[in-house]
């Protein structure tokens, strides 16, 4: 009966390519990391569950090369949240995290819960985006904000705990499968009780 | 931090080996090697790699020396020109005797492409890649096809090639033998046409000024093949000869720039091949086969008939749309990799429709697996042995047999698919373990060569191009009319992803 009410939610990695989303999830879901991680080509897909809190995350990880772009819609339309990471030594990669919350913003589910993830946080001494821009960026954008380190497991599960508990409660998990959509539907983002096909 | 470290570092080293071990292994290799002056024209270990690589298994580190020498007699005795095309050099790149020994000086142990795994799986691989007598005396035979076929020239090749077609195309989907691949592949995509028709080109592109795209290549060299001796080291030989193709692509097209992907199919082009024949077969892979075709026909003329040739050099045009261009699979907006996508869901649903329906039905799209099978040519996830194998035939055949493959893999774990719901189908579809992979290399051809595939990917082609139109149309009247929310035409482009569980779950 737990398995009944377990809510399944769908969570995307988007981000500069190199920030550390695949070493982020890799971390949270096997417990692993590794210095030569390879690149993602297309996009990676894992499951992990909370048993604590019944959630199920299918977690899309994307390529983040700016040329993948017009793939990433396929992964964050219909998504339950979003981890938006960035490398703390790296300005670039917080303007391009910057550009996928608005991205998000327009185009993503209203309702999207989404996560800022200042990434490689053991590399303090090349650090190049302070904590203090990075909270005062997400407080206004009104984002959750985490600095984390997939290298050494730092806030990796707490991250992702949270945004478990920020799932609105499962009362209608549907409500994040609109299920087929074909290309004629104008609005992505519409949530469409999913009754096609 | 990875920022300008690299960049400086590699061009320090500009013909050295990796840090670590790269100023005692220069020494070593100058006192074996006096003939041997530059890095840069590493040979290749052809004969008896099993050999080899038992031997390094099983020195000690004082036997570096007589490894050394061991290696660079194996050396020594393979220098023999395989091809007597005057300008082909020996290739570098797989298991070259730097290489060896690297792998000695750090003891790794290696398979014969030089993968680098466990003690345990180096010999395991080394016994099933050993041959009954029968088998090597076949092979023998078929190295013997192979030699007389490749001929003195390319033009002699191509010429072959032209004349006996079939012949020509049993022979390459037999698998092509490991020596003759660096050549061959350069024949068959027309690389080694375009270099010859370009010289200095290459040269030139490496002096181009540095470009951003530069720190996003180098972002990605200790990650391709990190599992590969040519190209584990940090900064070493092969992640060098990486940056440099990669970067010198980048400076001759423009529009492409540097993909993530690329990277994996240059890789494996630099395992069989110099930096500058590299970069002209990617070239002849994604810009096309486009040069000399007068060339050839008056070297047709040579050995035919008129109109022999006429029909010969027919084949050939219509031979050589196997290979139409393939930049847009990287180009802004990834047109052809959304073809290719389209193309591979629908032929799923012709051609398997048991197995397409329930794709289709638990909202699985080839975007949620596949999209590297297409842009690194699988490169990113088949095992090597039928890499190759794939590779053999993609390069005189094009990518079709991509769709083939996949079909092929998918078709073999066809049961277990059948019974899996959304999340296991995505995660099974992800993984690298369909049954046929665990077999030998010619189930996998045989299995995908069955498939038939041109025709219906001709007209899928066409239906995908009307679906574009029409959904830009679409979109174009819809902005025009209302402004609410008309999509994109990126998006449009492609039926958007169901996003979630199957509707029946
Ligand atoms: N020091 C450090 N390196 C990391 C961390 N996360 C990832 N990396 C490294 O950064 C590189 C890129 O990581 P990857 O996860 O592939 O990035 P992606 O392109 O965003 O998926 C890899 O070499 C990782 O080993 C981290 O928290 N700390
Ligand atoms: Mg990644």
């Amino acid at each position: 009966m737990e398995l009944s009410q377990q809510q399944t939610a769908k969570l995307v990695l988007l981000g500069e390519m190199g920030s550390g989303k695949s070493s982020l999830v890799l971390r949270y879901v096997k417990g692993q990391f590794f210095d030569y991680q390879a690149s993602t080509v297309g996009a990676a897909f894992l499951t992990k569950t909370i048993p604590e809190l019944s959630v199920k995350f299918e977690i899309w990880d994307t390529a983040g090369q700016e040329r993948y772009h017009s793939l990433a819609p396929m992964y964050y339309r219909g998504a339950a949240a979003a981890i938006i990471v960035y490398d703390i030594t790296s300005t670039d990669s917080f303007n391009r995290a910057k550009a996928w919350v608005r991205e998000l913003q327009r185009q993503g589910s209203p309702n999207m819960i989404m996560a800022l993830a200042g990434n490689k946080a053991d590399l303090e001494s090349a650090r190049a985006v302070t904590v203090e821009e990075a909270t005062a960026y997400a407080t206004e954008n009104g984002l959750f904000f985490m600095e984390t380190s997939a290298k050494t497991a730092a806030n990796v599960n707490e991250l992702f705990s949270e945004i478990a508990r920020k799932l609105p409660k499962a009362e209608a998990p549907r409500q994040q499968q609109p299920g087929i959509v074909l290309d004629t539907a104008p609005q992505p983002a519409a949530a469409k009780k999913s009754s096609c096909c | 931090m990875d920022a300008a470290g690299p960049s400086i570092q590699l061009q320090q080293q500009e013909n050295g080996l990796g840090r670590r071990n790269g100023q005692q292994q220069q020494q070593q290799q100058q006192e074996q090697l006096p003939q041997e002056p530059d890095q840069q024209q590493q040979q290749q270990v052809q004969e008896s790699p099993d050999r080899q690589q038992s031997s390094q298994q099983h020195q000690q580190p004082g036997q570096a020396g007589a490894a050394a020498a061991a290696a660079a007699r194996a050396v020594g005795s393979v220098t023999r020109s395989i091809s007597s095309d005057p300008d082909y050099e020996v290739p570098q790149g797989k298991l070259t005797e730097t290489q060896v020994l690297l792998a000695h000086a750090e003891r790794l142990h290696l398979d014969r492409y030089g993968f680098i795994v466990s003690e345990a799986e180096a010999h395991a691989r080394a016994a099933r890649a050993r041959r009954t007598p029968a088998q090597a005396k076949r092979e023998q035979r078929h190295v013997a096809k192979w030699r007389r076929m490749l001929g003195s020239s390319r033009e002699e090749f191509m010429a072959y090639a032209a004349s006996r077609p079939k012949k020509l195309k049993r022979r390459v989907r037999k698998g092509i033998p490991d020596e003759f691949r660096g050549l061959a592949w350069q024949y068959l995509s027309g690389g080694r046409e375009l270099m010859q028709a370009h010289p200095g080109h290459y040269a030139r592109l490496l002096t181009s000024g540095s470009d951003p795209v530069d720190l996003e290549i180098m972002r990605d060299l200790n990650r391709t093949f990190p599992n590969h001796v040519f190209f584990h080291q940090r900064q070493g030989p092969g992640q060098q000869s990486l940056f440099h193709v990669l970067r010198a692509y980048s400076a001759h097209d423009r529009q492409v720039g540097y993909v993530q992907g690329m990277g994996f199919v240059t890789a494996i082009l630099l395992m069989y091949m110099s930096e500058e024949e590299a970069f002209w077969t990617l070239t002849a892979l994604l810009v096309g086969y486009v040069q000399g075709m007068g060339f050839v026909t008056a070297i047709l003329l040579m050995y035919m008939s008129e109109e022999e040739a006429f029909w010969t050099l027919t084949a050939l045009l219509k031979g050589s749309s196997s290979h139409p261009p393939l930049e847009g699979m990287y180009q802004a907006g990834m047109p052809l990799l959304q073809q290719f996508l389209f193309q591979f869901h629908e032929l799923l649903k012709q051609e398997q429709p048991k197995l397409g329906g329930h794709l289709e039905a638990e909202g699985v799209v080839p975007s949620m697996y596949c999209t590297h099978w297409f842009n690194t040519i699988f490169a990113y996830s088949l095992p090597f042995e039928q890499l190759l194998r794939v590779w053999d035939v993609f390069l005189l055949e094009g990518m079709k047999v991509v769709f083939r493959v996949g079909a092929a893999l998918l078709l073999s774990a066809q049961d277990t698919l059948l019974a899996a719901p959304f999340e296991r189908l995505v995660e099974a579809l992800n993984g690298r373990r369909f049954p046929l992979l665990s077999r030998h290399p010619d189930a996998l051809m045989k299995a995908a060569l069955r498939i038939p595939v041109s025709r219906q990917l001709e007209l899928l082609q066409h239906k995908y191009q009307q679906q574009v139109a029409a959904a830009q149309a679409a979109a174009a009247a819809a902005r025009g009319s209302s402004g609410s929310g008309g999509a994109t035409p990126d998006e449009s482009q492609y039926p958007v992803v169901p996003v979630a569980m199957g509707p029946s779950s």
